[in-house]
């Protein structure tokens, strides 16, 4: 088990949502005030490390013919834990996110990761998996909300500042409201991802203009 | 036949993983729900009595959904706010997206004391700012048929959410309507 390499895998190299393109449905969705993505990327690290643990401990007795079923069903018994205990304590937040709690079940990271990663190697390397997928997944919605939230609404920490209505920065007016629509959550994505991918291929950027300019 | 008895046991073997996974996941669920189900209706409780003493404070509010003839569909719940007159939750037609539900309170004179959005799946940043203060003040002490300015009435429209501005009128008119029809 090499914790740094996954760590780097997680939230740079392999992150789940700049990288491998995985559960861009919440991401757009979710990401218009802090306190949302937040809490969304905390669900989705909980939901993702425990299911990656179970998934684990269970895979020299889950048959590959219905490992799909039996993945869904763990996943989809966490999942629904969770939205329990949010509703129960967490009421605010379990509003604010809505179906977005229900539908992480058909999150394609945390299928994604149990196919590919925490059926084929130890508890604790999965479990450690499921934290680094799961902060990946945060950072980066924290990185889109205080995007979209300052340019769409002009605020910062939206829910959780400010008696939940943000510290404002932009006077009202100003902002921009298609950044908290969906055109906005597309437009952001872009943009981080294209950022991430040139600092990702940065080290060997020189090599690969040559090439192409050679053809 | 060595062969169909490994089939044969696969199969089982498959149903019982299956089954054993999905019986352990549903009892930790059912524990669960148990644990949370008082906490939740708690809290579903509490915010529809923040929102009653939102819109028409009163000391004691009691349901009479039940006596309600008047026939409005979207009419969901009748409270009789002690004293004061009647809390009315309606979930109007014609809001944008989803189902849009709206606590109205309804004086004894039969002007609107305020309103709550108590459920809204409509739009963030456009619609769903109904349920901010702004919006919202518009209606205390209104009289009459609400309606939106462009359509005649006195309601400033919500930028860029005319229809739900609409559908809250509507809401509030439906609440007014059967609040009279109570008596």
């Amino acid at each position: 088990m090499d914790i740094k390499k996954q760590f780097k895998e997680g939230l740079i190299t392999q992150n789940p949502v700049t990288v491998q393109l995985l559960g861009m449905c919440s991401v757009m969705a979710i990401t218009t005030t802090l306190f949302n993505g937040i809490g969304m990327g905390l669900s989705v690290l909980v939901i993702l490390t425990c299911a990656n643990v179970v998934i684990s401990l269970l895979r020299k007795i889950i048959p590959s013919k219905v490992r799909i079923a039996c993945y869904i069903v763990v996943i989809a018994g966490f999942v629904t834990i969770v939205d329990l205990l949010l509703q129960a304590y967490l009421p605010d937040l379990s509003e604010s996110l809505g179906l977005f709690i229900p539908l992480i079940v058909v999150n394609c990271i945390i299928l994604g990761r149990a196919e590919s990663f925490a059926s084929k190697n130890g508890v604790a390397a999965s479990a450690v998996d499921g934290v680094f997928q799961g902060l990946g997944y945060t950072v980066i919605l924290v990185i889109m909300c205080v995007v979209r939230e300052f340019l769409g609404n002009g605020t910062f920490g939206g829910g959780i500042l400010n008696g939940g209505d943000g510290i404002r920065i932009l006077p009202e007016g100003i902002p921009a409201l298609g950044m908290v629509l969906p055109v906005g959550g597309f437009l952001t994505l872009a943009c981080v991802i294209a950022a991430m991918q040139y600092f990702l291929n940065k080290p060997k950027k020189n090599a690969d203009t040559k090439e192409e300019v050679s053809k | 036949m060595n062969e169909t008895k490994k089939k044969g046991a696969g199969m089982a073997q498959l149903v019982l993983v299956l089954f054993a996974i999905s019986a352990i996941t549903a009892l930790l669920l059912g524990l669960v729900n148990s644990l949370t189900a008082d906490a939740i209706a708690a809290n579903q409780q509490a915010k529809i009595e923040k929102a009653m003493n939102e819109v028409l404070p009163a000391s004691a509010y009691t349901d009479v959904t039940a006596s309600y003839a008047g026939g409005d569909a979207t009419v969901d719940t009748i409270y009789e706010a002690e004293g004061a007159g009647y809390v009315v939750q309606v979930s109007p037609s014609g809001s944008f997206s989803g189902t849009l539900s709206v606590m109205v309170g309804v004086t004894s004179d039969g002007a609107c004391s305020g309103i709550s959005i108590v459920k809204t799946s409509e739009t963030s940043g456009l619609g769903a700012n109904a349920s901010k203060d702004y919006f919202r003040e518009q209606f205390q002490g209104l009289t009459g048929t609400a309606s939106v300015t462009k359509d005649g009435g006195t309601i400033e429209a919500l930028t860029g959410a005319t229809i739900t501005s609409r559908a809250v009128c509507n809401a509030v008119n439906s609440a007014v309507a059967a609040a009279a029809s109570m008596g």
